[in-house]
């Protein structure tokens, strides 16, 4: 029933705001189905990886479209309007699943992992074991090690693997320089094959010797 | 180029993201530098891993649906007469008030075994088994006249099956009935004895009839032993209160109860049918 006085509300808002007569309150409901619906399927991938259940991935999608269509007036025709409601469900991800937002000031953690990443010349661990875990790996032991990145890698891995975008899409949806979105994409997937690999030793996969497999631990250099 | 830039641009060379320029330089590096050659293959390979085995999946049916909806009332100014965060739930109504119907007998006969249970110090085998099943049947109940709205209504069985799978609590058995669609599912945690484990009920109809499949693992489910020790040797107790109908077997892992407003006669038919 929220969700009714939340509506209610918006219809107040909306005549008390401006008085649209029924032509334009129909030809606004038409475009918006028209240029907004065709990137549910887009958005609803993100949600589904990024909260990964349909449920709240169903709620998410749900309250990026009644937002858009709420602020519709505050979209320019003529941009790009993937970006456009992409943000908005950013936005709502934050305000729902990271009520406690990093506190001001915090060093760029992307930034200096990645400098030290490229500094560092080693490997977590030497290449003909790396070559194995590609093997024997299901979709749900993928979804898992993406699960466990850190979010801003997670979200330009998603983006980039799954969802097929360029780097340019990619830089306007989150609002970063394409620099980032190649630096964050090739230590996200670093990570996440780092994942990967402590399933197959954990499943047995990888056979030898148990120092063989002595990982380092990238993560806290 | 040397390693350093080289990683800086690794991601993008696997994704020709990259001007030409840069993507000479960078090759070269690659053609004389093994360390750097190793980590650009790996991350082709890894793209390539997520690309194939993440699939991309469809919008589930009743969200565009329901997102029109509510568009379409926010712009009609309209309000109380349409359901919000519900399915299209029409089709679920009909059922509904078969069930109703079924659920009123069913208090009835619930309440008359309590009193038994009060009263009778010995029961005989039969009223044991009606009393065991007596907790199903309020439950059905409840939810038949509305009380209790089931978890999961849903006009598609696989949307159903794939939210069950995702809340229950052990791994329960999605039978398939022939004749009959699955229109929803519900957990229930009060009657099944233990609050930690909740049981899964599905919810079978075909026009008029309906069938109520619960379950719960068979170590969680409180059951009087002379009961377990029958359906252990793998006998289905089938037996009707009233115009209703239901059976209790199990498993190996789960014990099973189908309540129906079929005649005894014909639930066992259909199901076994689908066992």
């Amino acid at each position: 029933m929220k969700l009714k006085d939340k509506i209610k509300e918006f219809i107040k808002q909306e005549k008390k705001d401006r008085k649209l007569s029924d032509e334009e309150l129909l030809k606004r409901q038409k475009e918006f189905e028209a240029e907004a619906l065709p990137h549910m399927q887009f958005l609803y991938n993100f949600a589904y990886r990024m909260t990964g259940n349909e449920e709240d991935a169903k709620d998410l999608i749900q309250e990026t479209y009644l937002k858009a269509f709420r602020f519709w007036d505050k979209y320019e025709p003529g941009t790009n309007i993937k970006a456009w409601l992409f943000k908005i469900m950013k936005n709502s991800y934050i305000n729902k699943y990271r009520k406690a937002t990093k506190e001001p000031g915090k060093v760029d953690y992307d930034e200096v992992q990645n400098f030290y990443e490229t500094v560092r010349d080693e490997s977590f661990e030497t290449s003909d074991l790396q070559e194995h875990i590609f093997e024997n790996i299901f979709e749900d032991e993928v979804i898992e090690a993406l699960a466990k990145l850190p979010e801003e890698f997670r979200t330009v891995v998603i983006l980039a693997d799954i969802e097929g975008q360029t780097y340019e899409e990619i830089a306007e949806f989150l609002d970063i320089p394409i620099g980032t979105v190649r630096s964050r994409l090739h230590r996200g997937r670093k990570m996440l094959r780092k994942n990967l690999f402590e399933f197959a030793k954990r499943k047995g996969y990888i056979k030898g010797k148990p120092e063989d497999y002595d990982l380092k631990d990238p993560d806290k250099d | 180029m040397d390693c350093r830039q080289t990683r800086e641009v690794l991601s993008a060379l696997v994704d020709n993201e990259i001007d030409e320029t840069t993507k000479r330089e960078a090759e070269e590096h690659i053609w004389r530098c093994a360390t750097c050659r190793t980590e650009f293959e790996l991350e082709k390979k890894t793209k390539d891993l997520i690309r194939t085995r993440v699939k991309l999946i469809n919008i589930p049916q009743e969200l565009v649906q329901n997102i029109l909806t509510q568009i379409r009332t926010i712009q009609d100014g309209y309000e109380s007469s349409v359901k919000f965060k519900t399915d299209p739930n029409q089709k679920v109504k009909p059922w509904l008030e078969v069930a109703f119907s079924v659920g009123v007998a069913l208090v009835v006969i619930s309440l008359s075994l309590v009193l038994i249970t009060v009263y009778e110090n010995k029961m005989a085998q039969k009223e044991l088994i009606a009393k065991e099943v007596s907790g199903i049947l309020s439950h059905f109940d409840s939810i038949a006249n509305g009380f209790v709205k089931p978890e999961i209504i849903s006009d598609d069985p696989n949307i159903i099956t794939s939210q069950v799978y995702l809340k229950a609590e052990f791994t329960p058995w999605v039978m398939q009935i022939p004749n009959f669609k699955m229109v929803g599912a519900s957990f229930n945690a009060r009657h099944s004895n233990s609050e930690i484990e909740k049981c899964v009920n599905l919810i079978y109809r075909s026009g008029d009839k309906l069938i109520f499949l619960h379950q719960i693992p068979l170590h969680r489910a409180r059951i009087h032993e002379d009961v377990k020790k029958r359906i252990s040797k793998g006998e289905w107790i089938y037996d009707s209160i009233g115009d209703d109908s239901f059976v209790i077997w199990g498993t190996g892992e789960l014990l099973c109860c189908a309540v129906s407003n079929l005649s005894k006669e014909e639930l066992e038919q259909v199901l076994k049918q689908s066992w």
